[in-house]
């Protein structure tokens, strides 16, 4: 893949991405855009390996899954949700107000539940090809996906 | 909560993101910045080769100017005295002194090859 052919596919597929990492990061999308960026750099090294365009959006979002999962792993973690709730919001923020009880519902999910069930209801994936993007078996994906559903479905319920 | 109305929630959910020019400018930028380190790492794994290659054939001629000069240098040794305790039972070995004083002058020299045609690679790709 060359420069040119990857930059198409850069903006075929970022969007969908950085709508993916923004829910993923529960609303951060100053992170959720670091770790897109980070993605694509990841991949333009790696393009070579890739053996046709066609794959080219279920392999970067698995690379997407893998870098937020590397950044969870090295970034300072807030004590509680609640305090992370307490930094003051800049401006731009106040728009994101409208999807905070989302947020708020997939930041009580486990990062595999949450990452199943985005991408089976937001991106539209099979099982199977969600199994090939986070590199679980579908046996697990079926119940990240079964429990991140139930829990979703309770803390909606329950908050509405 | 019915399936339908996750899928919904879902289908439904555009989150406010950053101007789409401005990411792929900076992307554009972090690419750039990538392919400038590709290309110096490529340039001086390209110097290391031809360094090296430079360090065996300056070692490879050392070694077969000093075998070829090894009797003469051999008998000066031999001749060498010093009032040293011991020294004249070191010199029985002199054959041995001298295969390992050609090996360092060797090594030496392939040492100096290397750093000498590396700074000189780094200077003419500089320019």
């Amino acid at each position: 893949m060359n420069r040119g052919q990857f930059i198409s596919a850069v903006e075929g597929t970022q969007r969908e991405l950085r709508r993916f990492l923004v829910a993923l990061c529960c609303g951060d999308s100053q992170l959720a855009d670091d770790i897109a960026q980070e993605t694509y750099i990841k991949a333009y090294m790696a393009c070579d390996d890739l053996s046709g365009v066609d794959k080219f959006k279920a392999w970067i979002f698995r690379i997407g899954y893998n870098t937020f999962i590397d950044n969870r792993r090295s970034s300072r973690n807030f004590n509680s949700y609640e305090e992370a709730r307490e930094i003051p919001a800049n401006e731009s923020a106040d728009s994101q107000f409208r999807y905070q009880d989302l947020y708020d519902a997939l930041n009580r999910l486990p990062a595999k539940e949450r990452t199943s069930v985005l991408l089976y209801y937001m991106e539209g994936y099979s099982i199977k090809e969600i199994s090939a993007i986070v590199e679980a078996s579908e046996a697990a994906v079926k119940q990240h996906l079964s429990r991140g559903r139930n829990h979703l479905r309770g803390i909606l319920t329950i908050d509405n | 909560m019915e399936d339908d109305k996750l899928k919904d929630i879902f289908l439904n959910f555009q989150p406010e993101l950053s101007s789409d020019n401005k990411f792929l400018d900076r992307l554009q930028k972090n690419m750039e910045v990538l392919e400038i380190v590709k290309r110096d790492a490529s340039a001086a794994r390209r110097r290391n080769v031809i360094s090296l290659a430079v360090a065996a054939l300056s070692g490879f001629v050392a070694g077969v100017i000093v075998t070829l000069l090894f009797p003469i240098i051999g008998s000066r040794l031999s001749a060498v005295s010093l009032p040293i305790p011991g020294f004249q039972d070191i010199m029985l070995n002199h054959q041995i002194i001298g295969w390992i004083l050609a090996a360092i002058m060797s090594t030496f020299i392939a040492l100096n090859a290397y750093e000498l045609t590396n700074a000189r690679l780094s200077v003419s790709g500089k320019k």
